[in-house]
């Protein structure tokens, strides 16, 4: 009677050791695999190369709005009181964009009242602030008559930047409408894969769900390591 | 002390405002003295006599700083600090700081021919203005020559 109950403890114990041992498996087999990646790191680059924007789109599971220009394809906006076009980083604007406007030389930005002037390939012609002539307290940036023009509340001036002149202007004035930038270019390069396998590593990926996968799988690695043990003792008795 | 400020005050005339363009020289040694080109193509400055006044941005850790730096005769004989928007190394707008520059010109090798005393906690805003104070009396010297060849 003693030794069939024996017996029974022993077969269930071999049985749960079995399924515990499959059940963890996979779970091992991925923290081992994602492990000796992330431990080469460096020499894959994981570090310095990126996850495509649209898929830290999703890994991120949220919304992300940001408002910019969209001047002939290309999205401008501030990230951190940085300029981005599309998405290059281009230079410290400031708190606000005014406006985004073309002109036969390039493009001209409205930054916290100063004003950036960018050649067609996006190089950086010259910044602009009232000391170098520019009306103070700008509010934004259009077009009279197709020629540049910035304002403040009172007064619209020609914004001749060859020049440098400012001279007051009056006509009919149009102003590019903000838009919503796309959420791939606001995640291109937010994400490495050294980030996202470490994340896969430790689950966090998976959010909530990796916590309680972590723990089931801990909870099944102590009932194995248990079983283990339990086997491992009855097959080291002698048997009479 | 906004921009205008410190034009104004650095003159006891009306200075005239110039505009330079880098190019070859101008951004090789923007190359040499800053580590990197400079990101503009064209800068202005305000020259009154012996004097010019330059305007010039450099990033310190993340942000750009913007220096004033007034030369007279081959010499720096002021440094401003006009924005600063790093979180840390505010210390280089003061004037023991800034009083550093005062009286130092350009070494053949480039350098400035003082020493300057760097801040505890803000050694890249110090190497900032340091090399600017360089770059400026480069461009101070280029916009010499070239007035004089004009």
């Amino acid at each position: 009677m003693k030794r069939s109950s024996k017996s029974q403890r022993s077969r269930l114990a071999r049985r749960l050791h079995r399924i515990t041992g499959a059940l963890v498996a996979v779970f091992l087999l991925f923290v081992s695999a994602t492990g000796i990646v992330l431990n080469h790191a460096e020499q894959f680059d994981l570090d310095s190369a990126y996850i495509p924007g649209i898929f830290a789109k999703s890994y991120f599971s949220r919304s992300v709005s940001i408002t910019g220009y969209l001047q002939q394809d290309k999205h401008f906006y501030l990230l951190a009181e940085d300029l981005y076009v599309d998405t290059g980083y281009v230079r410290h604007c400031g708190r606000t964009l005014g406006g985004v406007e073309t002109f036969a030389d390039g493009y001209l930005v409205l930054c916290d009242g100063a004003l950036l002037w960018l050649d067609h390939d996006l190089n950086i012609v010259d910044w602009l602030t009232p000391g170098a002539g520019v009306p103070e307290g700008l509010l934004g940036i259009g077009k009279v008559n197709d020629h540049i023009v910035v304002f403040d509340d009172r007064s619209r001036f020609l914004a001749d930047v060859n020049q440098l002149i400012f001279p007051a202007v009056e006509g009919e004035l149009q102003i590019g409408e903000s838009t919503r930038v796309p959420e791939e270019l606001l995640m291109y390069e937010s994400i490495s894969w050294q980030q996202f396998v470490l994340d896969l590593h430790s689950g966090h990926f998976f959010g909530g769900l990796g916590k309680l996968l972590s723990d089931v799988v801990a909870v099944l690695l102590i009932l194995m390591a248990v079983t283990g043990l339990m086997l491992w003792s009855r097959d080291r008795k002698p048997r009479p | 002390m906004t921009e205008q400020e410190f034009v104004s005050q650095s003159f006891t005339e009306e200075p005239v405002m110039k505009s330079m363009w880098l190019k070859g020289e101008g951004q090789a040694a923007a190359l040499d003295i800053l580590g990197h080109r400079y990101p503009a193509l064209r800068l202005r400055y305000w020259i009154s006599g012996t004097k010019s006044a330059w305007i010039l941005n450099e990033v310190g850790k993340e942000k750009p700083i913007t220096i004033g730096i007034l030369i007279d005769g081959g010499t720096i004989e002021q440094v401003a600090i006009l924005a600063y928007r790093e979180s840390r190394g505010g210390e280089i707008r003061h004037p023991y700081f800034t009083g550093q520059f005062v009286g130092t010109g350009l070494q053949q090798d480039g350098d400035l021919d003082g020493v300057i005393d760097g801040i505890a906690g803000a050694t890249l805003s110090v190497r900032a203005v340091r090399n600017v104070g360089r770059y400026a009396l480069f461009l101070s010297a280029l916009a010499d020559t070239e007035t004089s060849i004009n």
